[in-house]
């Protein structure tokens, strides 16, 4: 039956849903208002940079950016899949430490990461050190040894932070996957290996490219590390075009360029997306049971989970803690802990705000689909992609106009001047970090309410619930993990945001991620570790508990 | 759009207002790290009792004032680079000021003549020469220009060639030589390149260490700072810090400066707190805790910099450097200067 | 008439972008009456049945429950205001709630305890009280359907739809589900339509029969009805093996292999008769025939058999006892069981 056709025209016609409807509309547009300032600065280059850019640098911009963003994915697919697919379906000696171990490195800022391997793995770092001291090599010249600062470098470093995405949505869907699929695929004479590349990871695949896309956004807003690393990617181009050369405009149109590449993907992977409907859990389904590994095997296994969450979280965890306690005096602030609570304030609100607007956009798409709502939320979530400075300036034009004309229009009318009333405030800074990590909890709440069959909310509509109601009695107990998924997610990532927290910030404000910059941007690792350190720690409490969620969620009934 | 304000409202009543409101303040945007300015303003609250309130940010505050335009509580701008502090001004978000005590204080070179822009200290951009492999005798005759001698080739690092440092250097190469020769000179660097460019000052200092290279481009309070620091004291220790171009038209220097922008709220507190900053006690401060060197001649730089000897600087104008800016940048895309030496 | 129907369509047309799935429909369900709507896959049932739960926006027509329009003429009126109660192919139990509290989700009362009362009376009436505490994971496919019939109940629906509720389950448990619930819905008196694709079950449980082909309405009446008066050939067939004839109508009468047949209303010219295939008797009269086929299904045993080199006869005979191949039996039929059609006779 043509089930999913059906759904379309319902939903399209069906009375009461309006409202939510137009609250879906105003959500989205709000969300994606950042995004249409950027491209409304695009109008106004202060000149065309176009011509420059074609002749210069820009085909390097676009290699560089391509490898980079195809060294990412491979590398967190290839740890991300390993090891979620190990840890669902294998059992070693310590995976029960892993499965939540290996999320670790998401609560790292990449560029701090990237300060800790170039201290440890430059010719005066101890690696390189131990290495002469050992081989009795005197120079650089004397032997050979992987430049950190490089295009492969810079893979390396968000490689290590970003699979988590991978691995996170990954083991997900491998836990979901019915033990019948993979059982029919052994008794067809497929041994382990062949039913991983034929039935698990195709089943796996739309979760996968879920958790890729998120790790390939990350990479491209990120300029920390690429201009650390001196990396030259779209990224450090729209930098150097805005500040260097004053133009601000060619600079939001290399944004936007980058943004081409982001709905490419995005399209992508809502192709992939709908096909994952037909992946749907039946209520019947057996799960599968871990397979026992003996042996050389189980040992790899563990050294498997082991080296990520070593080189991804332990090393530099280590190496912070180290300069931390050695630095304490120097790097301690009597206002430190306000910073934490800022930090904490800011995470915590900003993620409940991004899950409640998120959950009413993607149940507005439900039920009223239609082109140009699933248009307009595709565009709130693009704020993920674009460098948080940029994105920053695309609040301050508009939040600044409205001010002024708002001010404008009181002083004419009533006599009163207002000044800026959104303009500088943390509710400014609560709004970048809605529309910048919009994406991570739409993306959540769509796919999990995708995961919902459509005969659930019709069951509770022809059982007298109204759409609001079904939403509450059904679709929100159902997503509880999905929810918490998508709070913890964005909460991690608000401590660990910096561009925009710096730009518009109020005065006198500070956030750990803040303070941790003041002795970054002066290349002062040493006195950095001790803020840096305690971003790893307030993100480690919420990534050990969005372990237990998902596993709950996935062994649970749905 | 009205859930979002309305969320956004209770997130503001949340945190409470924003700009504080003391009865006596001064408001100021940042393009330099706090750590570096908050003595300075520390000092200044003590004797006045005027609170100061920052926001610092590296990239978009200039963007930030031209959008909160009128309405800006902005009072004041410092920028660590005279091309910031020229964007400020082109773009029509600063007012001049004429105060009797700055202009007695900043020598005309180093403010803008119609008092739109005050340098508050100075940074040279010089050459650090390995010691066991150029003899100090060669280095210190050492210009800019000799950078780009085949001599050299395969023997000199610097950090990226879009970072402002250079690019203010590279601005000031054209201003003095025009965009032909600037560029012949400019491929001349590149080709002697030891390395693909990379790291920042420190880090070059580090590679003459390492015996990758015996020449390096930074700026001079690096090699105070890395004297003062017991594991990098060894990389200074093994370059001598030069200032280039002794015998000719003086050593590149940047400066870090300020400006009041236009809807300056507290305008009177601004002027109290622009004075204060060409003092003698915060150019003192900037002078011993950031060994930057004071724009005044009455106030001696930090015991480590007048151990380096003293210098001639260069006289050219620097808002002439601001205005080549973009080209400098266009010219280092155009030799593909950060794909290094060989490309 | 007295009451209103418990539901009505009246002109009802749907349609997929350009697939019409729904034909200018129209039908009434009388009080406590069970109607079957059958059909092949892609007839329209199921669509007609999300039509008058809402779950589908009308398009054309005029949808009444109780004599209340719901539907048409400007009006929707949503499916949590209908007061239908449903029963999904695959149940739609909610997972995240026990079993009694998917019963008592539908009912608006206040008053916990009267609420949880109704729940556990229901489950005691499907037979599945013991799982009140359970899960929907918990339970087997009969389980599962019981209790969906017990949520669907409780909030007392004016009317009850039910789409392939007995498809998934199997073979041995769906007669007594059937029965069970056949039993529980008239006790309740509730007026239900249940969409099927089987001719068996809705023979079995409806009051009346509605027969639809691409959208139509072909034909309602009850099973006996459809069954020994089908409105045409599709409809004969639907419902059982048919043997089809070829023959001319002429002065009222139809001249086939086997004999006369009464023309009925088919008047002149050719004809398509159909007599199904129990209705084919071989014994020792009627027309003499080899017999080419033959094998016993238990109850009854299947005879193919060929009339001179001619037609070829499939018959249903009693009993297991099967003729020798290549035996000459004579062939007769009921005249009951025999149907003339005015249509030509259909290549298959």
């Amino acid at each position: 039956m043509t089930t999913l056709g059906m759904q379309d025209t319902t939903r399209r016609r069906l009375g009461g849903e309006g409202l939510w409807q137009a609250g879906g509309f105003a959500i989205a547009l709000a969300v994606a208002l950042p995004i249409a300032a950027v491209a409304w600065i695009a109008f106004f280059p202060d000149e065309n940079i176009w011509p420059h850019l074609f002749q210069t640098v820009l085909w390097d911009y676009v290699a560089t950016t391509l490898w980079l963003m195809l060294g990412v994915a491979i590398g967190t697919i290839a740890i991300g899949v390993g090891t979620g697919w190990l840890v669902s379906t294998a059992d070693f000696p310590g995976r029960r430490w892993f499965q939540w171990a290996l999320m670790l490195p998401l609560a790292a800022p990449t560029y701090i990461v990237a300060y800790v391997y170039t201290d440890l793995l430059e010719f005066a770092g101890p690696v390189q050190s131990a290495l002469r001291a050992l081989f009795g090599w005197q120079t650089v010249r004397d032997y050979w040894f992987p430049d950190i600062r490089t295009t492969g470098g810079a893979v390396a470093m968000m490689v290590l932070t970003l699979y988590p995405y991978v691995y996170l949505l990954s083991r997900a869907a491998f836990l979901e996957q019915a033990a019948a699929s993979s059982e029919a695929s052994r008794t067809l004479g497929a041994g382990p290996w062949r039913t991983f590349f034929r039935v698990a990871l195709p089943l796996a695949r739309p979760a996968v490219v879920v958790g890729v896309a998120l790790a390939l956004m990350e990479t491209l807003n990120d300029f920390g590390t690429v201009d650390y690393f001196a990396v030259r990617t779209l990224t450090a181009g729209v930098f150097n075009v805005w500040l260097k050369m004053g133009n601000v405009g060619g600079g939001a149109q290399i944004a936007l360029v980058m943004l081409a590449f982001v709905i490419l993907l995005i399209v992508l992977e809502r192709l992939e997306r709908r096909r994952r409907r037909y992946y749907a859990l039946s209520t019947r389904q057996r799960r599968a049971r871990r397979r026992p590994l003996a042996g050389a095997a189980a040992w790899l296994a563990a050294l498997a989970c082991f080296l990520p969450v070593a080189l991804g979280f332990l090393v530099p965890a280590g190496v912070l803690l180290r300069h931390a306690v050695v630095h304490a005096g120097s790097s301690w602030s009597s206002r430190f802990p306000e910073y934490a609570l800022n930090s904490l304030l800011l995470a915590a609100g900003s993620a409940v705000l991004c899950v409640v607007l998120a959950t009413f956009l993607a149940y507005a798409v439900r039920l009223r689909g239609g082109r140009w709502l699933r248009g307009a939320a595709r565009v709130a979530s693009l704020g993920y992609a674009v460098p948080g400075a940029v994105l920053a300036v695309g609040i301050l034009v508009p939040f600044g106009a409205f001010d002024n004309a708002f001010d404008r229009w009181m002083r004419e009318t009533f006599g009163i001047g207002t000044g800026l009333l959104l303009s500088g405030t943390v509710a400014a800074v609560m709004f970048a970090y809605v529309a910048r990590f919009f994406a991570l909890s739409y993306g959540a709440l769509e796919a999990g309410l995708g995961r919902v069959r459509p005969s659930m909310e019709m069951a509770a509509r022809t059982l007298g619930e109204g759409p609001t109601g079904t939403l509450a009695r059904v679709h929100l107990p159902l997503l509880r993990g999905t929810l918490l998924t998508a709070l913890l997610l964005i909460f991690v990532d608000v401590m660990k945001e910096l561009p925009a927290t710096l730009l518009l910030r109020p005065f006198n404000f500070d956030t750990l991620a803040t303070y941790v910059y003041r002795f970054g941007s002066t290349e002062q690792l040493e006195l950095s570790a001790l803020g840096a350190l305690s971003i790893v720690a307030v993100g480690l409490a919420p990534v050990i508990l969005l372990n237990r969620t998902v596993a709950r969620d996935v062994d649970g009934p749905l | 759009m009205k859930r979002v304000f309305a969320g956004l409202g209770a997130a503001l009543a949340l945190f409470g207002a924003t700009a504080a409101h003391a009865a006596e303040e001064v408001n100021v945007y940042s393009f330099r790290q706090p750590n570096l300015i908050d003595p300075m303003f520390e000092a200044f609250t003590r004797e006045t009792g005027i609170k100061v309130n920052v926001v610092f940010a590296e990239s978009g505050l200039l963007e930030r004032l031209k959008a909160e335009g009128r309405n800006s509580p902005a009072d004041l701008i410092l920028a660590v680079d005279v091309g910031r502090i020229n964007d400020a001004i082109e773009a029509g978000v600063t007012q001049n000021v004429k105060s009797d005590a700055l202009e007695q204080h900043v020598p005309a070179a180093l403010r803008d003549p119609d008092g739109a822009w005050y340098a508050l200290t100075l940074r040279a951009r010089v050459i650090y020469a390995s010691k066991d492999r150029v003899p100090l005798e060669d280095a210190r005759k050492l210009t800019y220009e000799d950078l780009a001698d085949p001599k050299w080739r395969g023997k000199i690092c610097t950090r990226p060639g879009d970072h402002d440092y250079n690019v203010a250097l590279f601005a000031s190469m054209i201003a003095k030589h025009g965009d032909e020769k600037a560029r012949q000179w400019l491929i001349g660097l590149r080709d002697n390149l030891a390395r693909k460019p990379q790291g920042n000052d420190r880090a070059q200092v580090k590679a003459i260490m390492e015996g990758q290279c015996d020449l390096a481009l930074g700026n001079h309070y690096y090699y105070a700072l890395m004297l003062a620091n017991e594991e990098q004291k060894a990389w200074a220790n093994a370059a001598n810090i030069i200032f280039p171009n002794q015998q000719g038209d003086g050593t590149h220097v940047n400066i870090s400066a300020m400006a009041m922008t236009r809807s300056a709220p507290n305008r009177a507190n601004a002027i109290k707190l622009m004075e204060f900053l060409v003092g003698t006690t915060a150019q003192g401060l900037y002078a011993e805790l950031n060994n930057e060197y004071p724009v005044r001649d009455d106030v001696p730089p930090s015991d480590i910099l007048q151990s380096f000897g003293t210098f001639e600087r260069s006289d050219q104008p620097l808002t002439a450097v601001a205005k080549a800016r973009p080209a400098a940048l266009r010219m280092v895309n155009e030799v593909n200067y950060n794909a290094g030496p060989s490309s | 008439m007295s009451a209103p129907p418990a539901l009505a369509f009246v002109g009802v047309s749907h349609r997929y972008g350009r697939t019409v799935a729904v034909d200018d429909l129209s039908l009434t369900l009388g009080a406590g009456e069970v109607v079957c709507l059958v059909g092949p896959s892609g007839c329209g049932k199921s669509t007609t049945l999300r039509l008058a739960a809402g779950l589908e926006a009308l398009q054309a027509g005029r949808i009444e429950i109780g004599g209340q329009a719901v539907a048409g003429g400007g009006k929707q009126v949503p499916p949590e205001a209908r007061h239908t109660g449903m029963v999904f192919q695959d149940f739609a139990l909610f997972p995240h709630l026990s079993v009694l509290d998917n019963v008592t989700f539908g009912m608006r009362s206040t008053d916990t305890t009267a609420k949880q009362q109704r729940g556990r009376d229901l489950l005691e009436r499907v037979g599945m009280a013991r799982f009140a505490t359970s899960f929907p994971h918990e339970l087997s496919g009969g389980e599962q359907q019981r209790v969906a019939l017990a949520r669907a109940l409780a909030p007392r629906p004016r009317l009850m739809l039910m789409d392939e509720p007995f498809s998934g389950l199997d073979t041995q448990l769906r007669d007594s589900v059937r029965d069970d619930t056949l039993a529980v819905l008239a006790e309740a008196g509730t007026p239900t339509l249940l969409v099927t694709h089987d001719p068996q079950e809705a023979m079995r449980m409806a009051d009346r029969v509605a027969v639809l082909r691409d959208g139509k309405l072909v034909q309602m009446a009850p099973p006996a009805e459809i069954y020994d008066a089908p409105a045409n050939l599709f409809v004969a067939r639907f419902f059982g093996p048919v043997n089809v004839l070829e023959g001319l109508a002429n002065g009222g009468s139809v001249e086939t292999p086997l004999g006369k047949v009464p023309a009925g209303g088919a008047g002149q010219g050719r004809v398509a008769v159909g007599i199904r295939n129990e209705s084919l008797v071989l014994g020792a009269v009627g027309i003499s025939a080899t017999v080419t086929a033959a094998r016993t299904l238990g109850a009854y045993s299947v005879v193919e058999v060929q009339i001179g080199g001619g037609a070829r006869l499939t018959a249903h005979v009693p009993g297991t006892a099967t003729p020798e191949i290549g035996a000459v039996v004579h062939v007769d039929f009921d005249r009951h069981g025999a149907f003339v059609f005015p249509e030509p006779s259909p290549s298959n």
